[in-house]
């Protein structure tokens, strides 16, 4: 089935997928991750990353991880925030939806 | 294509981004071949499309709140603005596949163009158009003046045939031969004129529209071919 969602729901997967880790991930993982729940182009991730970390939902730090750097993604306390907000707002959505779909409404 | 023509492409593509971005978005990029390993990089640079398509992507990530833009769809998320028609297969020259994001319109540049060519092109224009439309005066004049050669002749035949008719009743007391003859040929000249009228007719009613519509139908062809 084809459901039209606006970018705001990514921004809450991405949230999601790196709040799971206390000390963050780094890209190539959470592209794995995301890729688990939805099916997005492996390009489209940078620039909600990038986006997320302007708006200070996302802080990055490089950790040393054999021989290189490897840059990790951290969830901010606002960031945090921003995810309870998204979750709230996807529970009342997609609860009436489902209950309509149930024949509950 | 490898990683490496990739990432360099890659580069070169974000040339016109700030340099702080460009090093973020490459080093995030690197990072990523680093990460799935060596054994996935041409499984990455396939998923990844074309450098093009990347750097399209973070520029419009950088430019615009495109949070409206992206949907879900069953072949996963995916924003329109940037999908790629694959061709034929992926081993065909790259270079083909049609890429396109947000066009500006390139009318009004056409039409700008079209203008400044016509103004140069004037001092040729000018004399052929007005060559071209005396010839049409003309043409037209033409028709106008075998309309009304046509008008007056039938006007003519009818008075024609009627007086003969007359002149040939009134001669039929002195000479029937003569009367009758006149008389004959003065009905025929009444009823080639008939004739004519109805043809006459037939054209201001007819014929006159129908040209009109023409040229009507002809002019708005021209101006609306511009508009979609």
């Amino acid at each position: 089935m084809v459901f039209n969602t606006g970018a705001a729901l990514l921004d809450a997967i991405v949230l999601a997928v790196v709040s799971k880790e206390q000390n963050g991930t780094y890209g190539y993982k959470i592209t794995q991750d995301v890729r688990q729940v939805i099916e997005v182009s492996e390009s489209t991730l940078y620039p909600v990353l990038r986006r997320l970390q302007k708006d200070d939902c996302l802080e990055v730090y490089d950790m040393e991880c054999g021989g290189r750097n490897r840059r990790y993604y951290k969830i901010t306390e606002k960031g945090t925030v921003q995810l309870n907000l998204y979750k709230t707002e996807w529970k009342a959505y997609s609860t009436k939806i489902s209950m309509l779909f149930a024949g509950r409404i | 294509m490898n990683r490496a023509e990739f990432m360099k492409e890659l580069e070169f593509l974000l040339q016109d981004v700030t340099d702080s971005e460009r090093a973020e978005a490459l080093q995030y990029y690197n990072d990523y071949f680093d990460d799935a390993g060596p054994e996935n990089e041409s499984a990455v640079v396939e998923e990844l499309d074309s450098p093009e398509k990347v750097a399209a992507i973070i520029k419009n990530g950088l430019n615009f709140n495109d949070r409206e833009a992206g949907e879900f769809t069953e072949t996963g998320y995916s924003d329109i603005r940037f999908n790629t028609k694959k061709e034929v297969s992926r081993h065909e020259n790259p270079n083909e596949k049609q890429y396109e994001y947000d066009k500006r319109p390139r009318d009004t540049a056409k039409i700008i163009l079209i203008i400044v060519l016509c103004v140069l092109a004037s001092p040729i224009i000018i004399p052929v158009g007005g060559g071209i439309l005396g010839v049409c005066v003309g043409l037209f004049g033409g028709a106008i003046g075998l309309f009304v050669a046509l008008l007056a002749g039938t006007i003519g035949l009818l008075i024609a045939g009627v007086a003969l008719v007359a002149v040939g009743i009134f001669n039929m007391f002195t000479g029937p031969a003569t009367g009758l003859v006149l008389t004959g040929i003065g009905c025929i000249l009444f009823a080639v004129g008939m004739l004519l009228t109805i043809f006459v007719v037939w054209i201001c009613a007819k014929l006159i529209p129908c040209i009109i519509r023409g040229i009507v139908n002809l002019f708005s062809r021209l101006f609306h071919r511009g508009r979609v």
